[in-house]
């Protein structure tokens, strides 16, 4: 065979080559024209000309990009937040059930299986003004005296977005939480609780320092993917009201789609890929610390 | 400190961990229940108040009306072609590049795999532009290979990172075995390696279909013909400017959690396993 008398490095190199190509096609030349673009004018009306860092410093100073800054961050850490807050106790009490957990991790599952999307409009019809099942239940248990419409107000609707995100990231914060909980040996809760220590010490000195990788891992990902992702905002307000979800991701778009100006496009979407590498390295540092 | 003991107290008795999943079971399960509930009634019952919490009229028009008179198998035809080209051609090019990173490698090898996770970390919304601007540049702006295009970049470095893993706790020396009974290398993969760590390709391929099956963006900005879109993006055809069909949207959207679903029925433990193995080592 010929395959057998090339080096082993070469036949590494050969048959790594559909990632090599990736990495040059799909993500490489992508960047390039990315960043290429993002100094360009470039819409579909005038001829395309250089222009520096002018769409750089154009969104900086527009109010539309900072509000949709000021969202995004608003929005990546309440969907955090709210996803470690339910994943949590989630993932300590599977640690502890014995019977039947298979059929409660299954269970536990199914949220991930629903499209951001679809999310969003199940938690819209939820949320519904009128007919939503959400105000007749805060409205029957005397939390709320008439009908609210979340959607329509500023502070809710931020609200509805971020639990309609972190519904769907609950299940996967709640895998890798869980597997840093089983990897923690039994005995040493043992000899803890002969030392008489309490559940919050527990927690405090042997559950969260040795879990602390995959949770950080966890959170990692949750808020890289929040930060990033805007389907459930837009099918369940498509930013508004008055711009009070609009995120910089859905700016993003609008320059691509609406207003076909590629060029802030482009200065967008470099802003967005930067601060979510900022974030990203935030925990990173957290995480190689140890 | 009494109130702390008590609180302890609480929290280590061994019903608590029961409690507490009863809660996170209704708040997790429930949009979903509530979801199939309203597929289930007639629209008139849909939007009724106060809510029916249980169908007075059973019935299953919704569905007759999704899945006869609306684009909607199409949609789901559509989900089900882009998912499956991508999870093919991802899960295949895939093996062949994790094998000879992790077991031949070369200079510069471990920077390619490292690229793979720092990839990841770009957020896929911001390479939307330039893909849009060169799939325009090569005429395939509202195609279906447009779709298929962006998903392989979106679930390729994912794949490659989980079967990474997979072929990591596979041991050199039955490869090296095989190797000198005569196979060539690699016939060591098809017939030593990927054999055992079937369940971790199972896993990263079903992973592949899912985070395929849920792209919306995408699609949504490339597509405009009503024949190529998925199901993500078609759901829009129940969403009027006056009304909204909810008893028929929430069809379409339960119609669209089935395979999720379904997968996690019946291969939990690879998925978890996959979804463990590709993001917890990082």
């Amino acid at each position: 065979m010929k395959m057998q008398s090339i080096s082993d490095s070469k036949f590494g190199m050969l048959l790594s080559l559909p990632g090599l190509i990736l990495l040059v096609l799909w993500v490489g030349i992508p960047l390039i024209i990315l960043i290429g673009v993002s100094f360009l004018k470039f819409d579909v009306l005038q001829p395309i000309q250089f222009l520096g860092f002018d769409n750089y410093i154009y969104l900086f100073k527009d109010r539309v990009f900072r509000d949709s800054l000021f969202n995004t961050l608003t929005f990546f850490a309440g969907s955090t937040l709210l996803t470690f807050i339910l994943a949590y106790p989630t993932a300590w009490s599977l640690s502890r059930i014995r019977k039947g957990s298979t059929t409660l991790r299954t269970f536990v599952m199914f949220p991930w299986a629903v499209p951001l999307i679809v999310s969003g409009f199940i938690w819209g019809w939820m949320f519904n003004a009128a007919y939503g099942v959400l105000n007749h239940v805060f409205v029957s248990i005397g939390l709320f005296e008439s009908n609210v419409n979340f959607i329509g107000q500023s502070n809710t609707a931020m609200l509805a977005v971020i639990i309609a995100d972190a519904w769907t990231r609950v299940p996967f914060m709640t895998i890798l939480t869980l597997a840093g909980l089983e990897a923690i040996s039994g005995t040493l809760y043992e000899s803890a609780d002969i030392d008489g220590a309490d559940i919050f010490q527990k927690t405090r000195y042997i559950t969260l320092p040795l879990a602390k990788g995959p949770i950080l891992t966890g959170l990692l990902i949750t808020s890289v993917f929040s930060f990033r992702t805007i389907d459930a905002i837009f099918s369940l307000t498509k930013g508004g009201p008055a711009r009070g979800t609009y995120v910089l991701g859905m700016l993003n778009l609008d320059y691509i789609y609406n207003y076909i100006e590629f060029g802030r496009a482009a200065a967008v979407s470099v802003y967005l890929a930067l601060i979510c590498l900022l974030i990203a390295a935030v925990y990173i540092y957290f995480l190689l610390k140890e | 400190m009494f109130v702390r003991r008590g609180l302890s107290n609480i929290l280590e008795h061994k019903v608590t961990p029961y409690v507490i999943m009863a809660v996170v079971l209704i708040l997790l399960l429930g949009p979903i229940y509530w979801t199939l509930v309203t597929s289930l009634k007639t629209l008139p019952e849909a939007i009724q108040w106060p809510p029916t919490y249980i169908p007075e009229n059973f019935t299953l028009e919704a569905y007759q009306e999704v899945l006869g008179r609306s684009p909607v198998p199409k949609f789901l035809l559509n989900s089900i072609i882009y998912a499956l080209v991508t999870t093919t051609i991802v899960t295949t090019a895939a093996v062949f590049t994790t094998y000879a990173l992790t077991r031949y490698k070369y200079r510069g090898s471990n920077m390619v795999l490292l690229s793979f996770l720092f990839i990841r970390l770009i957020p896929p919304i911001s390479l939307l532009l330039p893909f849009y601007l060169i799939l325009r540049q090569l005429g395939l702006i509202n195609t279906r290979a447009s779709v298929v295009i962006y998903t392989i970049y979106l679930t390729y470095p994912l794949a490659v990172w989980m079967l990474k893993s997979f072929f990591d706790q596979f041991p050199q020396d039955l490869i090296d075995a095989a190797l000198i009974d005569g196979a060539s290398r690699l016939g060591a993969l098809f017939r030593v390696v990927l054999p055992v760590i079937a369940n971790g390709i199972a896993a990263v391929a079903i992973i592949a279909f899912l985070w395929t099956w849920i792209e919306f963006l995408a699609p949504f900005l490339f597509l405009n013909t009503e024949n190529l879109k998925p199901i993500t993006v078609g759901l829009y055809y129940f969403v009027g400017d006056e009304t909204t069909y909810w008893n028929s949207l929430t069809a379409g959207a339960i119609l669209a959690i089935i395979p999720g679903i379904a997968f996690f029925m019946f291969a939990q433990r690879y998925i978890i396993s996959g979804l463990t193995a590709g993001f917890g080592k990082e």
